[in-house]
């Protein structure tokens, strides 16, 4: 019977075969060859002024007076030192070449206006500039973008720039103030959602439109005291209170200048298609192609303001959300680098990364501007006890944490993350030390001493709450063990799924309301690492973490304090102040835990990197070049 | 004939209704506020304020009753509404832009695993407990086993371990670049296809194995014809009704089941679509693809009933 089959399935045999072998050789498009950094005569090309221009902070402003400009307090912490070894190029920057990233997930915005999205931020970083950015070398200064210089006047309220003259939309209009002057109204209308375009808002005199309580009518009424056109290349900002944090949310990838021609005729710029179609943008890229949920392709815009700049010749964007693809794309050498310090993998597997691709590929940190803590429900029993809290916060492990959770990639640190006291000197304060040491079993004793005095001695039953997210589930589970082998605090575990974590924490959030969760583990990221953005996402009343409203007098009042305070130094010594009283838990709602660390993973041969202070800036990728 | 096809037609209205308010119903009930979600991204700040604000701009303030009226009535004119994740987008253009890739996954799929299935299944019924049966029955348990995101996510640690091989990234469409398109597809499509290659081979070995046994095919031997006629002929045709029924709901569960492995593979079909809007609770688009998925395989199931009757003249006249 066989036998008559067989012809038939030999050939079908031949035929599955065929196929396979045809799939499996069919690799034409080798990485290597795709970079076009192999061609010679692109490849050897070495742009001298460029490279000097590149390395030298290109396009820096005029410094401002000294007197209103502040520098980030303290520098940026390091955390658990860990160096990447990144061999020294082998000449200047070179032209050339198709670089492949990957994107750890889709775009949601094209458009500015409301964004608060990582993702898309990344993707249309490129295409459009600010006013001012951060430097690419010392990735915390303020330089200039699309203005030449700017100056502030005495009492730091008023901010005038002034505009790179000849920059023009890849449409051929010109890049004038018109065009910050809308884009910036735009951000700063109340009828529209802040977004992380808007964060400015807080510092500038703020903008009124006609009708702002059912926003019948969104037109701006007090422009000119707001945002001012001065000339074609003269624009001039106007601040409620001066403040050395406006020009740092001013310099974040998210406050870009649109066309404003393109805005007045109401193009919606949110759509790729749109973008495509009117091809007015002025980054160092333009936008080829988008492919919803798969990829995004760039090219060099030629016409660049910024001589020699950029260096790649196309960008590829490939969207690669689960961490297994990822993985296997970057052993396979698919793709050269990720397109941000975010790619769903954990400290461990990122370290896993480059020993099995023999550090060809090197995942370099970056700060991550996260903040992890534990917040309590003050509003319930029996947090609303406050020795309960400052029990809490003694007893908790930070290093167990860190070891445990986050791979030890993070630090334990206070609430003010080392902008105000260091994170070495806080390290020493009651609750961060160790608990194997004298002081660590000090903190213990007097955690088990005021649950006593609190008339909890053997603990109580609690729910812990975490949404699905990142390692929020093992951090709570490390915290759950210390707090029960230390105060008998202990209770079960709930996950949720992101978006119904949000709902749950936001039942605690109406005036008359207690809320339906007791503790949770969170993060709260920082746009910009300063202060300010640390009490408005955790500390201040209606702050994103502050889900019980939590208020108090003092830090209300040091807040007020130091964010008119121009002296680096003054300000640093009012929030010192601020975050030893944090710190002490007299009245505190959120658990300072450790700082975490994320993740930029580039192939070696990708020079001109250097990593910024938070994960949510440095994404023009105009300095960037091949080393092939 | 026709009347039972009328039926079957008229049935698909309730049932597209039923599932329209089933899954309108769940996803207003699932904890999660699409307004939260937009303002948390990166664990940005934002206010109270700015949050009801969201929440009215997006329509979720408002009675799910209306909420759903509104729906349904859009839904009938061929608008299914815009996307709250992605601001302003059409859903039908998100949707549209996504189906043809998953149907194509789908379709190169349940060919896969037919063109697999029915050979190993046939050869394991004429050759019982030989090596090929043996072979044949492990390899319908282990694709049965194995789930097929695990499967998609071993195929491609092979690859890229084994061989530092994997598909060229940067979805091709079949018309725009068709060798890059099969070589983009042919892996997923294999992943996909491998449970329901092991269901359709053990169904058409156990079918086949019915039949061999029949009077009328030791008539066709008795009556000299070559084993291979008998087999394809008389055999293979008359077992083909549990197959076709097999994979026809099969092709159903792959149109429903390509969830992870467009993930996996980076193929931009609805699929990832899903996933992406599952997480940011973007309702009309979640509604549009349940939406589209469940006419899909009401539509399948339609086709499958009325290709019965064109291969069964007993259905076809009764």
């Amino acid at each position: 019977m066989l036998s008559s089959l067989k012809p038939a399935l030999i050939v079908g045999l031949v035929i599955v075969t065929l196929m396979l072998l045809g799939v499996a050789c069919g690799g034409a498009e080798a990485p290597a060859a795709s970079t076009g950094a192999s061609a010679p005569a692109e490849a050897t090309e070495t742009p001298a002024q460029p490279a000097a221009q590149a390395t030298a902070v290109p396009h820096t402003a005029t410094p401002p007076p000294e007197a209103t400009v502040r520098p980030t307090s303290t520098p940026a912490p390091t955390i658990a030192a860990r160096t990447a070894p990144t061999p020294l190029p082998s000449s200047g920057p070179k032209h050339g070449g198709t670089v492949r990233m990957a994107a750890y997930a889709d775009t949601k915005d094209w458009d500015p206006l409301g964004s608060s999205s990582l993702s898309s931020v990344i993707s249309y970083s490129q295409l459009y500039n600010q006013l001012v950015q951060f430097d690419n070398v010392d990735t915390g200064l303020v330089v200039g973008d699309l203005a030449e210089s700017w100056e502030v006047n005495p009492d730091g309220t008023q901010y005038t720039f002034h505009l790179h003259d000849g920059v023009t939309w890849t449409d051929g209009e010109a890049l004038d103030a018109d065009d910050v002057v809308t884009s910036m109204l735009r951000y700063g209308n109340p009828c529209n959602g802040r977004g992380r375009s808007g964060l400015w808002r807080q510092y500038a005199i703020p903008v009124e439109v006609v009708n702002i309580t059912d926003k019948t009518d969104c037109t701006v009424t007090n422009a000119d005291q707001v945002v001012r056109k001065i000339d074609d290349l003269t624009v001039e900002f106007n601040l409620a209170f001066a403040s050395g944090a406006f020009i740092k949310f001013l310099a974040i990838d998210y406050a870009k200048v649109l066309p404003g021609h393109l805005l007045e005729q109401g193009i919606d710029l949110n759509q790729s298609e749109n973008i495509l179609a009117h091809g007015a943008t002025s980054g160092p890229f333009i936008l080829e192609e988008y492919q919803s949920g798969n990829h995004y392709k760039v090219n060099r815009n030629p016409d660049y303001f910024k001589d020699g700049l950029p260096y790649f010749d196309r960008i590829e964007h490939f969207i690669i959300t689960t961490p297994a693809t990822f993985i296997a794309q970057v052993e396979a050498g698919q793709v050269d680098m990720a397109n941000a310090a975010a790619n769903n993998l954990t400290a461990t597997e990122n370290y896993d990364l480059e020993t099995s691709t023999n550090s060809e590929y090197v995942a370099h940190d970056v700060f991550g501007g996260a903040t992890r803590g534990l917040m309590l429900n003050i509003k319930r029993e029996p947090f609303d006890n406050h020795l309960v809290r400052q029990a809490i916060n003694l007893a908790v492990d930070r290093q167990k944490h860190n070891a445990r959770a986050l791979h030890g990639a993070g630090r334990g640190h206070c609430p003010l993350v080392g902008l105000a006291n260091s994170l070495e000197e806080c390290e020493s304060w009651p609750g961060m030390r160790p608990k194997d040491t004298p002081g660590g079993q000090e903190d213990i004793a007097k955690a088990q001493a005021l649950m006593a005095e609190a008339g909890y001695p053997d603990g109580f039953e609690v729910q812990y709450t975490v949404r699905q997210v990142g390692t929020y589930a093992a951090e709570c589970s490390v915290i759950k063990q210390d707090l029960e082998e230390y105060l008998g605090i202990t209770g079960p575990i709930e996950t949720l799924p992101s978006a119904a974590g949000y709902a749950k924490y936001g039942t605690a959030r109406p005036p008359d309301a207690k809320g339906d969760w007791e503790m949770a583990c969170q993060a709260d990221g920082m746009t910009v690492y300063d202060v300010d953005a640390i009490y408005a996402g955790i500390f201040l009343k209606g702050a994103t973490r502050n889900y019980t409203d939590w208020e108090t007098p003092e830090v209300n009042g040091w807040f007020e304090e130091q964010k008119v305070e121009l002296d680096p130094e003054k300000r640093r010594v009012i929030n010192m102040e601020a975050e030893r009283w944090l710190h002490d838990f007299s009245n505190n709602h959120w658990v300072s835990l450790t700082l975490g660390r994320n993740f930029w993973v580039i192939h070696r041969d990708i020079k001109g990197f250097h990593a910024p202070d938070t994960v949510q800036y440095g994404f023009k990728q105009e300095h960037l070049w091949f080393d092939r | 004939m026709r009347q039972y096809a009328l039926k079957r037609v008229a049935l698909i209205i309730p049932t597209v209704l039923l599932v329209s308010i089933i899954v309108f119903t769940v996803m207003r009930l699932l904890p999660g506020d699409p307004a939260l979600v937009i303002l948390s991204e990166g664990d940005a700040s934002f206010t109270q304020e700015e949050l009801e604000d969201l929440r009215r701009q997006l329509g979720t303030d408002r009675p799910i009753v209306i909420q759903y009226v509104d729906w349904i009535g859009g839904l009938l004119r061929g608008d299914l509404g815009t996307s709250i994740w992605r601001s302003g987008r059409p859903v039908t253009k998100l949707v549209g832009d996504r189906i043809f890739r998953t149907l194509e996954l789908a379709v190169l799929a349940i060919i896969i695993a037919v063109v697999f299935a029915v050979p190993l299944g046939v050869i394991s019924a004429i050759k019982p407990d030989s090596v090929i049966d043996y072979f044949s029955r492990v390899i319908a348990l282990v694709g049965i086993s194995i789930p097929t995101f695990f499967a998609g996510l071993l195929v491609v640690l092979v690859l890229s371990r084994g061989f530092g091989w994997l598909p060229p990234l940067g979805y091709a469409d079949l018309w725009d670049d068709p060798w890059k398109n099969i070589q983009q597809m042919f892996l997923p499509a294999l992943a996909l296809g491998f449970y329901d290659m092991a269901f359709i081979a053990r169904v058409t070995r156990s079918s086949m194995m019915e039949i061999i046994r029949e009077d009328y095919m030791r008539t066709a031997r008795a009556k000299g014809l070559a084993e291979r006629i008998v087999l394809v002929r008389h055999g293979l045709k008359n077992a083909v009704l549990p197959i076709l029924t097999i994979s026809g709901w099969q092709f159903g569960r792959l149109f429903g089941g390509t969830v992870i492995i467009e993930s996996i593979f980076k193929v931009p079909g609805i699929g990832t679509l899903l996933i992406e809007t599952v997480f940011q609770r973007d309702f009309p688009t979640i509604q549009a693809i349940i939406i589209v998925i469940a006419v899909s395989i009401v539509i399948i199931n339609l086709l499958v009933d009325l290709l019965y009757g064109l291969l069964d003249p007993r259905i076809r006249y009764a």
